[in-house]
C-alpha cells in the first residue's frame, strides 16, 4: 500500500474510488436505515477529504466528493443536524469550483456570464459529469447564501452551465439539470424576475426523463412552481403521487425517495400556510 | 445511481430549510398576509422570525398564513383582496399603496435624501403622521420597509441631462411622483410593468431603468444596464400593513405583542436590506458594471426640475402639510 501511494498515487486513488468509494456510496443509497446513514456518512466524507489532499485534481474523486457532500447536506435535516449545512456547503463549493476550473469552464469563475456562455460551447457530451457536478457543488453553497448579492449573480453562471448540460445530455442523472432549471425559473413570480412557465416545462421534462420515479422532482415541482402560481390541485396531485409510490419499485433510489416522501408529508401538512 | 441521485434532491431540501416552520395549532386570530417578496428572500426570513415570536408570545393564539412571491398578485390586487376580506394584510411598496394613502409617497420625491441617516431621521419624524394616515384608511401601519436608494442604470453612460433626455427611460407604472418629475426635466418615459423591463432592455425598447443596487441584481437588469449614474436618484420603500378592524379584534396586550415583534424584526430586515445594497456595489463592479458621476451642472438642473415638479405635486400627489413636515425634518437634520 505504501509502495502504491508513493509511486502510483493517482492509479491507487482511482482503484480506491472504483473498488471502495463508489460501491460504498451505492450501498448507502440502498440503505433503508436513515439513522445509520446519518451516523456513517461523516467518516466517509473525512476519507474523501483525506484522499483529495494528496490528489487534489482527480476528476473522479472530485465528482464523488461533490456528490457525497451534497447528499449528506441534503440528509442533514432528516438527521436532525441542519445547523451544519452552511459550514459543510463550503466544501461542496470548493470541490464543485475545482471541478469546473479543472474542466476549463472558468479560471476564477467570476468570468462575465456572456463569456461563460460562449466558452461552454466548446464542451461535449463527455464533459457533462464535470459540468453538472461542478455546477451542482457550487449551487449547493449558493443556496446557503440566502439571496446574497454575490450568490444571486453567481446563480446566473450556474444557470448557463445547467443549460449547456441540457443541450448536451438532458437525461443525465434522471434529468437533474432540468430539475435545477425548473426550480430556478419556477420559484419566483414573473414580477420578481422569475419565469414560472419555463420552470414548468423543465419540471415536466425532468418527470419524463426520470420516468416519474425520482420523487425529489415532484416535491420540487410542488414546492416551487405550484406555490408560485398558486395551483393547489397540482400541488396536491404531485405530493400524493409521491406518497403513493412504492419505494421497493426503485431500490437504487430508496434513500432519496424515502426522504422525498417525508418532505411530501410535511408539505401536505403545511399546505394551508400557502394556499 | 448512488448518492449522486440523492444529492439531486438537495435543491429541495435546502428550500425546506430556508422556509422553516412557522406555526401551527389553530390560532384564535389568523391573519392572511401576502407579499411580492419571494420565499427564501430576506423579507420572508425576517417575516417568519416575526411570526414565530408572535406565535410563541401569544401561546399560539395569533397566527399568520403567508402568501409569498406575488401569489396574491401585486400591491393593488393585494389591497383589493384586503377590502373583500380575502387577505388581512401584507408587505406593500410605496407605489402600490400610494393611491390609498397619498402622503406615504412623500419620501419618494427625487433627490430628496443624501444619506440613509437623513432617511432614518425623516422616517422616524413622519412615523406618527403615516400611522394616522393609514389608520384613517382602515390600515394598521406596523413597519417601514425599504428597497433603498434608487439609481439610474443604463446601457450607455449617462452623466448629463441631455443624455438622460435622449434616453429611452422606463417609468414604473402607477408612480405619479416620478411621472411628474420626468415631465419637468423633459424626459418622455415608457411605462412598463416590472416583468417586461428585462425583455425591453434586451430588445432595446428601453435603455435606461431605475432600481436599487440589490434590486438590479435580483431582477438581473444589471446584465443589460451596465452603467450606473452614481447619485441616489430617489428612495424606494414600503410598509407592512394589517387590516385595522381585524387587528383591533385582538385584546390590547396581543396587539402590543404584534407591534413590538414587528418593530424588532422589520428593523432587522431594514439592516439586512442595507447590507445587501452595500455589498451589491462591489458585486456589480465585479460583474463589469461601471459607476459614472453626473456633471454638477446637470445635477443642478435636475434639482431645479425636481422643485418645479414638487410645486405641481403638492396638494395633489401628497399633502402640503406632509411635504412641509418632511422638509422641516430634513433641515433639522442638516443643521
Amino acid at each position: 500500500m505504501v509502495f502504491c501511494a508513493m509511486f502510483f498515487l493517482s492509479g491507487c486513488t482511482s482503484l480506491m474510488i472504483t473498488r471502495v468509494v463508489s460501491p460504498t456510496v451505492e450501498n448507502l443509497q440502498k440503505q433503508k436505515d436513515v439513522d445509520l446513514v446519518c451516523e456513517g456518512a461523516p467518516s466517509f466524507l473525512l476519507m474523501i477529504d483525506s484522499m483529495l489532499t494528496s490528489n487534489s485534481d482527480d476528476t473522479d474523486l472530485l465528482i464523488t466528493a461533490t456528490q457525497a457532500y451534497g447528499a449528506y447536506i441534503a440528509a442533514l435535516d432528516v438527521c436532525g443536524r441542519k445547523e451544519r449545512a452552511t459550514v459543510l456547503s463550503e466544501k461542496s463549493r470548493e470541490y464543485g469550483l475545482r471541478l469546473l476550473v479543472q474542466a476549463g469552464v472558468c479560471k476564477s469563475c467570476k468570468v462575465p456570464v456572456d463569456a461563460m456562455r460562449q466558452n461552454l460551447q466548446k464542451f461535449g457530451k463527455s464533459d457533462v459529469p464535470s459540468l453538472f457536478w461542478g455546477a451542482y457543488g457550487w449551487a449547493v453553497w449558493l443556496q446557503y447564501q440566502y439571496g446574497s448579492p454575490a450568490a444571486l449573480s453567481d446563480f446566473l453562471r450556474v444557470e448557463q452551465i445547467m443549460l449547456r448540460v441540457v443541450e448536451l445530455d438532458e437525461g443525465y442523472y434522471h434529468g437533474s439539470a432540468h430539475l435545477f432549471l425548473g426550480m430556478y425559473y419556477g420559484a419566483r413570480s414573473a414580477m420578481l424576475g422569475g419565469k414560472p412557465e419555463q420552470g414548468k416545462e423543465h419540471f415536466r421534462r425532468a418527470l419524463e426523463l426520470s420516468e416519474r420515479q425520482l420523487l425529489a422532482t415532484h416535491v420540487a415541482y410542488a414546492q416551487s412552481y405550484a406555490r408560485t402560481v398558486f395551483d393547489l390541485d397540482l400541488y396536491r396531485d404531485l405530493l400524493h403521487e409521491v406518497l403513493e409510490f412504492k419505494l421497493e419499485d426503485r431500490p437504487d433510489l430508496y434513500l432519496a425517495n424515502q426522504v422525498a416522501k417525508r418532505q411530501a408529508r410535511q408539505l401536505l401538512q403545511e399546505m394551508e400556510l400557502y394556499f | 445511481m448512488s448518492l449522486r441521485v440523492r444529492g439531486v434532491q438537495l435543491f429541495i431540501m435546502l428550500m425546506v430549510l430556508a422556509y422553516g416552520q412557522v406555526c401551527c395549532a389553530a390560532p384564535k386570530y389568523l391573519f392572511k398576509v401576502a407579499s411580492v417578496a419571494p420565499d427564501g428572500s430576506v423579507w420572508a426570513q425576517h417575516f417568519r422570525d416575526f411570526v414565530k415570536e408572535v406565535a410563541t408570545k401569544s401561546n399560539g393564539d395569533i397566527g399568520f398564513r403567508v402568501y409569498l412571491g406575488g401569489a396574491m398578485g401585486d400591491d393593488r390586487a393585494m389591497y383589493r383582496k384586503m377590502q373583500v376580506g380575502q387577505l388581512h394584510g401584507g408587505g406593500f411598496t410605496m407605489t402600490g399603496i400610494g393611491p390609498v394613502v397619498q402622503d406615504f409617497r412623500v419620501m419618494g420625491i427625487p433627490f430628496l435624501f443624501n444619506s440613509y441617516d437623513e432617511v432614518d431621521q425623516v422616517r422616524k419624524g413622519l412615523n406618527g403622521s403615516f400611522k394616522k394616515a393609514f389608520a384613517e384608511k382602515g390600515l394598521e401601519f406596523l413597519a417601514f420597509t425599504e428597497v433603498g436608494f434608487v439609481y439610474a442604470m443604463s446601457t450607455s453612460p449617462i452623466t448629463t441631462l441631455p443624455q438622460l433626455q435622449a434616453a429611452k427611460c422606463w417609468l414604473p407604472e402607477g408612480d405619479p411622483v416620478s411621472a411628474e418629475f420626468f415631465s419637468s426635466i423633459g424626459v418622455s418615459p415608457i411605462p412598463l410593468t416590472i416583468p417586461d423591463v428585462l425583455t425591453s432592455l434586451q430588445t432595446g425598447m428601453i435603455n435606461t431603468v431605475f432600481n436599487g443596487l440589490y434590486g438590479s441584481i435580483v431582477l438581473q437588469w444589471f446584465t443589460k444596464a451596465t452603467f450606473v449614474t452614481d447619485i441616489p436618484f430617489g428612495y424606494a420603500y414600503g410598509a407592512f400593513l394589517l387590516d385595522r378592524r381585524k387587528f383591533a379584534s385582538m385584546p390590547p396586550h396581543y396587539a402590543e405583542i404584534v407591534r413590538a415583534a414587528a418593530t424588532r424584526h422589520f428593523q432587522a430586515l431594514l439592516e439586512d436590506t442595507r447590507k445587501s445594497n452595500f455589498e451589491s456595489r462591489d458585486v456589480l463592479k465585479e460583474n463589469g458594471v461601471a459607476f459614472v458621476k453626473p456633471t454638477p451642472d446637470s445635477l443642478a438642473e435636475l434639482i431645479v426640475g425636481r422643485d418645479d415638479a414638487v410645486t405641481r405635486m403638492r396638494g395633489k400627489a401628497f399633502s402640503k402639510e406632509i411635504y412641509d413636515e418632511t422638509i422641516r425634518l430634513l433641515k433639522e437634520n442638516r443643521q
